[in-house]
């Protein structure tokens, strides 16, 4: 039995178009400079929400982007395999991003140009973080709230965490470690990564482990 | 089928509110599940009792009634006096409505300033209409923006502009003209950050949704989608092509009929084009006039001119559809592919507007570019049985997950906090 229960929130985004738009790898790069950094964690992190059945693997906004409408696959291969968990602040995940488009800038001689529905809208998202009124006290009855839960509570404690408490840590995790005292079973969250499964598998696999370990 | 016949020559009379469906949030658990719903009433919460006041031009036909229709009484159930109104307004000013309609669209059309005093006598006579008391006051599309004349800054009120079309390639001079009232909102909604502009108050983005409990979307027995589809002298046993449309030249209905005479040399087919006319549409006659001169000596093509409120048969012919359709040139957000995906359907649409949203091509239906591009994808899918279950499947799933209401009505309900709390970009704690 815990001494602090675990309080289940939710977070919720809205989406809003920052008004920039980039029709070529240069004006990608602007806007890597200059959007809010909401749009960054927008495009890296929301991605996951918009995954569907049909895409085989997690890939960032700006990845596809570059792959799909640009056809540089060269830099949309580099920029799929950034793992937005490394980043423990917006500003590196946007420098990293930025190194990698100019360096591929450097590289080639043409720059493709896309026309307006193909281009590349820069979004933000706010964020608004609710209560779902549902606690556990100790393992068996968080693994079964984390079954029902919504998967917006499994991406608000699990996988934007990390940009509250700290590179590669989750809610999850902090709790079992502090209050119920399994090191080993929070190690063993912590190495679950959201985006090599989508939100329900993820959820499924958490509340296995903690069920096994409880 | 009766045809349409409610075209308003003159509306100087305020139009009658129609009975809106009696919807409990509640009734869609079955659909997506206690906590998304108990979500839904936690946001709702702290809003309660906020008197919402949206305003559009029409009370039926087209998506825009239609959502509201579903919209307006879920707001109502979550606790808030959510309100709709329907402006005032004589045949002229809808000429000029679809005028704007189709040059916001990126079409070519002769703007007079005749165009732009229409419009503001209108919208003059219209001011009344808005509330004093409404929290918040939402004016739908080009025809009521200029409601926000009405905006007094003394009184605490949100206004939203809720924009249902796209304006990527909007003609700058009615969209210059139009982008006065806008930006005296506090905040605008669009499907779609394509169809967005830069604009100097917040874009918030909100795709629409379908109803999945609607006469619209409900199953159906089979029986009854049998008989509807013999009613119109359709045969079920050959394969079906059909476009759900108001006739209307952005949806390209002759483009339909040359691409299924392209399907003809090569498979078997009856085409099918249903669909009415929005009343705030005068266009619709004259379209609907030159469909069927084009469909004419052709036994195996229907054009069925069907009343406002045929949610119902729509829903039977889409379900007895083999292959549907939506080749429009331009599109706001295309519910009506929402539905035939809903219905496991193949679905073959053009590559615009919110239709390149909804279909991953080749995964849950098929994006063309041409009219021989949709032929060609309609005889692949007429040709392979199991290519059609598989892009079918994937398409109600995808629906699932994205476009169902009750997701609009959380979206609606973000956009709400989102205006009140100034549009902040930290989290805001409900």
């Amino acid at each position: 039995m815990a001494r602090k229960p675990f309080r289940f929130e939710s977070s919720l985004s809205l989406t809003r178009y920052t008004g920039f738009a980039a029709d070529n790898l240069r004006a990608l790069l602007r806007g890597l400079e200059r959007v809010p950094g909401g749009s960054i964690y927008h495009h890296l992190h929301h991605a996951l929400f918009r995954r569907h059945f049909a895409i085989g693997a997690f890939a960032n906004d700006f990845a596809v982007w570059c792959w799909k409408e640009l056809h540089e696959e060269a830099l949309g291969e580099r920029l799929t395999i950034l793992d937005p968990l490394e980043f423990s602040t917006i500003r590196a995940a946007r420098n990293r991003l930025i190194e990698e488009v100019d360096r591929h800038l450097g590289s080639i001689e043409y720059i493709q140009h896309v026309p307006h529905p193909r281009q590349f809208f820069f979004q933000e998202s706010q964020t608004f973080v609710l209560p779902t009124g549902r606690e556990a006290t100790d393992l068996p009855e968080f693994a079964a709230e984390v079954r029902k839960a919504s998967p917006d509570v499994i991406f608000h404690h699990f996988v934007v965490a990390t940009l509250r408490v700290g590179p590669g840590e989750n809610d999850f995790s902090v709790w079992i470690e502090e209050e119920c005292k399994k090191p080993d079973l929070a190690q063993k969250l912590r190495e679950l990564s959201p985006y090599s499964v989508d939100l329900f598998t993820l959820q499924k696999r958490i509340a296995d482990l903690v069920l096994l370990h409880a | 089928m009766p045809e349409r016949r409610d075209e308003p020559e003159r509306r100087d009379e305020r139009p009658k509110a129609p009975p809106l469906p009696s919807i409990r949030l509640s009734a869609y658990e079955s659909v997506v599940g206690e906590a998304e719903i108990e979500q839904i009433y936690t946001l709702a919460k702290p809003l309660v009792g906020s008197r919402i006041q949206h305003l559009s031009s029409t009370y039926t036909g087209g998506g825009v009634a239609e959502l509201l229709a579903r919209l307006v009484p879920l707001m109502r159930d979550v606790g808030l006096e959510a309100t709709w109104d329907v402006i005032t307004a004589q045949r002229a000013f809808f000429q000029v409505t679809k005028d704007f309609h189709n040059a916001l669209h990126g079409a070519y059309e002769e703007i007079l300033p005749e165009h732009y005093s229409t419009y503001l006598e209108t919208t003059r006579k219209n001011l009344g209409l808005v509330s004093s008391v409404a929290d918040f006051v939402v004016t739908h599309d080009p025809q009521t923006a200029g409601l926000v004349e009405a905006r007094e800054p003394a009184r605490k009120q949100f206004w939203l502009w809720r924009c249902h079309i796209d304006l990527a390639e909007a003609d700058p001079r009615v969209w210059g003209f139009l982008r006065s009232f806008v930006e005296r909102h506090d905040a605008s909604i669009f499907h779609l950050a394509e169809s967005g502009k830069d604009l100097l108050i917040p874009q918030i983005l909100l795709t629409p949704a379908i109803d999945p409990l609607d006469e619209k979307n409900r199953e159906l027995p089979q029986e009854e989608i049998e008989q509807t589809v013999a009613g119109f002298g359709i045969d079920p046993a050959r394969p079906i092509l059909l476009q759900v449309s108001r006739f209307d030249r952005l949806k390209d209905p002759l483009g339909v009929i040359a691409a299924y005479r392209m399907v003809r040399k090569w498979r078997d087919c009856q085409l099918v084009l249903a669909g009415g006319s929005a009343t705030d549409d005068p266009e619709g006659e004259e379209v609907l006039a030159e469909v069927r001169q084009a469909a004419a000596g052709d036994p195996d093509i229907h054009v069925l001119a069907l009343p406002p409120d045929s949610h119902r048969t729509i829903n039977a012919l889409q379900r007895a559809a083999t292959v549907i359709v939506q080749k429009s040139i331009r599109e706001g957000f295309g519910l009506v592919v929402t539905e035939a995906m809903w219905k496991g359907k193949p679905v073959v649409g053009t590559s615009v507007g919110g239709i390149r949203r909804q279909i991953l091509s080749g995964t849950n239906g098929y994006l063309a570019h041409t009219t021989a591009g949709v032929a060609f994808r309609i005889r692949e899918i007429l040709s392979n049985q199991g290519l059609a279950d598989r892009l079918g499947r994937a398409a109600k799933t995808y629906v699932f997950e994205n476009f169902v209401i009750t997701r609009y009505l959380k979206s609606w309900l973000l956009a709400m906090h989102s205006v009140r709390s100034g549009a902040r970009i930290s989290p805001t704690y409900i």
